[in-house]
């Protein structure tokens, strides 16, 4: 396997004007919990269902574990555990006869996993599907992922309903059971402090378009917003910052490194930087995110992630 | 099973007296009545419902994404799915004709009872073929109430539009009422099975999950 789980290069889906997915280029580390956020509509579960062969690219390059998703979709789905967004299943069956349904499909599927999963996550095995509450669904949909021992796991708006000691739970199963043996978590999720907890690398998607692809670690420790005041300040000034806004007579810039040196030289042009200060995921996330018109471009998953284009 | 419980009751012993050839004949013609006529019906409604009740039904209950993630080919669940329905058609003419051997033997010992075996064939295509179409039909139309309503209306157009242009044109055109008269080689000597209308319905039949696997491959969630 090569050193990424999942790849996409300059990938499309356009359905009729609307263009859900506009030349994404994403790179997910194997052995990596990726954190995929964007804002409702943004091309998530669009991308998502590319990368499990559900829907066909309109163009571009996908590769999931070294795989075609169209040509090899079987083998992927083999070695992939899914929760979907919807968090449907059959309505008549219990948790525990949607588990034997499962397990059927797959080789590598562990038993022990399942038990000690449902016993922490504390599912009601016999009560049919459609009389549970919301979390109860959820806590059962990512059983059915997370006891198939995937070397990847697409995980679509996981919590939804849980409450924080689930949640808790869940992420301590993804780091113990999971990252410790080296398999890929490719986390969609609007649950920003959850994924900030958990995340080494985030990704932030914004009409279709990567805006940010980073280790959450550069994020911490590298990143910074930038507030300045000034007359004809530059809406963007360098690729190494990755938006820029005005807001009551100030400027805001996000810069992804030497924030100190970009500060300096925001300041030879007349600026009066008025603070440089370190940023958390859900700050990130709404700077580069939240502007209608934005001057944001990003990084495109170029610049911090350092990898060579695919193709 | 009225007619069961009604045959039932007509052992030998209970045979009117003198009763030869002609009583066992009689019923015979009763029990294929039956079974082409309320049997039939029966069928197309199961073949109905059935059909809607597979791939297409995944569609409605938002779960064909969690189907269509398990590790196995688009083609195996319309296959799967189109073998379970036939076999529980089959399994349901089985038994009907079954029951019927059963009793018949132990009535008339009519050397013709047999026969009645084969009305399983018919019966049971004419059950395939409406669970076929109505399978591919809501498939096609991703609804369950869609798949059944224009199902229903091709059968019905398939039945009545034979009719019609015999009644036009005395042109016979095939159709699958056509079928049920196979049952008359089950009573009467000398009649020819219709193998070929039959084996054309079969193929028939299978075309439809063929095409339904055409369709579903291409679908996009």
């Amino acid at each position: 396997m090569s050193e990424m789980a999942i790849t996409t290069y300059e990938l499309r889906k356009h359905y009729s004007q609307l263009r859900a997915v506009d030349g994404l280029n994403l790179r997910v580390p194997g052995g990596s919990v990726y954190g995929f956020l964007g804002r409702n509509g943004a091309g998530k579960t669009s991308t998502i269902k590319m990368l499990l062969g559900l829907t066909r690219p309109t163009s571009g390059f996908v590769r999931v574990l070294d795989l075609d998703p169209l040509s090899d979709r079987v083998a992927i789905l083999e070695r992939t555990g899914y929760t979907s967004e919807s968090k449907r299943l059959y309505d008549w069956m219990t948790p525990a006869e949607l588990l034997r349904f499962t397990r059927s499909f797959y080789p590598f599927w562990s038993k022990q996993l399942e038990d000690r999963y449902v016993r922490r996550l504390e599912i009601p095995l016999r009560q049919p599907f459609k009389t549970l509450s919301l979390g109860n669904r959820t806590k059962v949909c990512l059983v059915l992922a997370l006891a198939q021992r995937a070397d990847l796991l697409i995980l679509d708006e996981p919590m939804p309903g849980l409450d924080p000691a689930v949640v808790d739970e869940l992420l301590r199963i993804l780091a113990e059971d999971h990252l410790a043996e080296g398999r890929t978590v490719f986390l969609s999720s609007h649950q920003l402090s959850e994924v900030e907890q958990i995340a080494d690398w985030v990704g932030i998607i914004e009409h279709g378009k990567l805006l940010l692809e980073a280790r959450l670690e550069d994020i911490k420790s590298e990143f910074r917003l930038v507030t300045a005041a000034g007359e004809n300040l530059p809406s963007f000034a360098r690729p190494e910052v990755l938006s820029s806004a005005q807001a009551e007579g100030f400027w805001k810039y996000v810069v992804a490194r030497d924030a100190e040196g970009f500060a300096a030289r925001l300041q030879q042009q007349g600026a009066v930087v008025t603070d440089v200060s370190s940023l958390n995921l859900r700050q990130i996330f709404l700077e580069l995110t939240r502007k209608e018109e934005p001057c944001t471009h990003g990084n495109g998953g170029e610049e911090i992630a350092g990898v060579p284009s695919p193709v | 099973m009225a007619l069961t419980v009604f045959t039932s009751r007509m052992t030998p012993a209970g045979a009117p007296q003198g009763a030869g050839p002609g009583y066992a004949r009689a019923v015979l013609d009763l029990w294929r009545l039956a079974l082409v006529g309320p049997g039939s019906l029966v069928l197309i409604f199961a073949g109905l419902t059935l059909g809607a009740s597979g791939v297409g039904e995944e569609y409605a209950q938002g779960t064909l994404d969690f189907l269509l993630t398990r590790p196995r080919s688009r083609k195996y669940f319309v296959w799967t799915d189109w073998l379970t329905g036939v076999g529980t058609l089959l399994l349901m003419v089985a038994l009907a004709v079954a029951l019927s051997l059963a009793n018949l033997a132990f009535i008339a010992r009519s050397a013709l009872t047999w026969r009645l075996l084969a009305t399983i064939i018919p019966l049971f295509v004419i059950g395939a073929v409406n669970y076929s179409l109505t399978s591919f039909v809501t498939t096609l139309t991703k609804n369950v109430s869609s798949g059944l309503t224009y199902s229903l209306g091709l059968i019905l157009a398939a039945a009545l539009l034979p009719v019609a242009v015999h009644a036009e044109w005395q042109v016979n055109l095939p159709s699958l009422a056509n079928l049920l008269e196979i049952s008359k080689w089950a009573t009467t000597p000398g009649v020819h099975f219709p193998a070929l209308a039959t084996l054309g319905w079969c193929l028939i039949a299978l075309a439809f999950p063929l095409v339904t696997q055409f369709f579903f491959e291409r679908v996009e969630l």
